[in-house]
């Protein structure tokens, strides 16, 4: 009975919530308010993706560049999604249903606005931690991932991941690392936004 | 109407016999399955929050088994329930992971297409297995991660061992 009457009130306690759709909140209970309302009852996810996507084949990619992308409507915070550069053509591909694999980079072009970054490192150090992702093909997605656990991997906790090695402390202090969390660390680690897309 | 018989009828033994043992067996039933779901939920949590010390997921998953053969072979959960009864409970205590992982499972064979809200409750409900997954060699069989076959197959097989196992002990 005290498992059903929690059950209920944890659904209520999530569907009344009134906060502004794009805005996650900060604090963790808060934001696992906001997380379940738009994620559970409205079925915003990631975010709404463009119709026309943005011509990244010509742009001047390298490996261990950081792709950032944003959609309206994410349920966790202003940046959906966060990946690697592994070469020319691909990126290290993230899903809930597939697990962590090799997309192509035409997977990237539909977000809504689109950051490039550049850790100032030698490029060798970055196509090293591009390597670093690609050996991570075929590990398991879950969104629970702790940045400390060595089991299952989310897309903002492998970009901490493979750049902890530089030296690099991607995560902005984040037990549950979000890509607006590399976003943010990116604004103080010596990383260049070397290229931006809006629509 | 007669003041014994009135007072009769405010005692709940008193109900019709034939509504009286229908009443407490659904509530039972609702109990039990509210019961161990939330047992596995708390080891799933367990689980997760514990990811730093992967050795100590270990000692959750053994404990969760360990309450596994407990639910399976218990007069006071499973084994003292008729076996469409327990069906019941092994069912609504895996609902959301069965019919979820079902649905993968329909996914990855092409007949629909994969639903990510669907994962995300599958592997909130069977975190408690998150150990097992980490030991799943990472093979692919008709362009799906092994680890993710079983993930899905995965309450079905457990609502299946659960009424194999049931038995008083």
């Amino acid at each position: 009975m005290a498992f059903a009457a929690a059950l209920v009130g944890g659904l209520w306690w999530t569907a009344t919530w009134d906060g502004a759709a794009d805005i996650a909140p900060a604090g963790t209970l808060a934001f696992a308010r906001h997380f379940v309302h738009f994620g559970l009852w409205k079925g915003y996810g990631a975010g709404d993706f463009v119709s026309a996507p943005h011509d990244l084949a010509a742009t001047a990619l390298e490996p261990g560049d950081i792709l950032l992308g944003a959609n309206p409507h994410c349920v966790y915070g202003y940046w959906s999604h966060v990946t690697i550069v592994l070469d020319r053509d691909s990126v290290l591909g993230h899903d809930l249903c597939s697990g962590l694999y090799r997309a192509h980079l035409a997977e990237c072009a539909g977000y809504r606005h689109l950051r490039v970054l550049r850790p100032r490192l030698p490029a060798a150090a970055r196509a090293a931690a591009a390597t670093r992702a690609a050996a991570l093909i075929g590990e398991p997605f879950a969104l629970a991932a702790r940045r400390d656990d060595p089991r299952l991997w989310t897309c903002a906790k492998t970009i901490y991941a493979v750049y902890r090695e530089c030296d690099f402390d991607l995560s902005g202090g984040e037990t549950l690392v979000r890509p607006d969390a590399i976003a943010a660390a990116a604004g103080t680690a010596p990383v260049d936004v070397v290229m931006e897309f809006r629509r | 109407m007669n003041p014994a018989i009135a007072a009769d009828r405010s005692r709940p033994e008193a109900l019709l016999p034939a509504e009286r043992p229908r009443v407490v067996s659904a509530l039972r039933l609702l109990a039990i399955t509210g019961y161990a779901a939330a047992v596995q939920l708390t080891a799933g949590i367990a689980v997760l929050a514990l990811g730093r010390w992967p050795v100590l997921g270990w000692v959750v998953l053994i404990a969760w088994l360990a309450f596994l053969v407990h639910a399976a072979t218990s007069r006071h959960l499973l084994a003292g329930l008729p076996w469409w009864q327990a069906a019941l409970v092994a069912l609504g205590w895996q609902a959301p992971a069965l019919v979820f992982g079902m649905w993968n499972l329909a996914a990855f064979l092409g007949w629909v297409r994969p639903l990510d809200i669907g994962c995300f409750v599958l592997q909130l409900w069977h975190a408690v297995v998150v150990p097992l997954i980490d030991c799943c060699p990472r093979r692919e069989w008709r362009g799906v991660g092994l680890y993710l076959w079983l993930w899905s197959a995965g309450p079905l097989l457990l609502a299946v061992a659960q009424m194999l196992l049931r038995r008083p002990r």
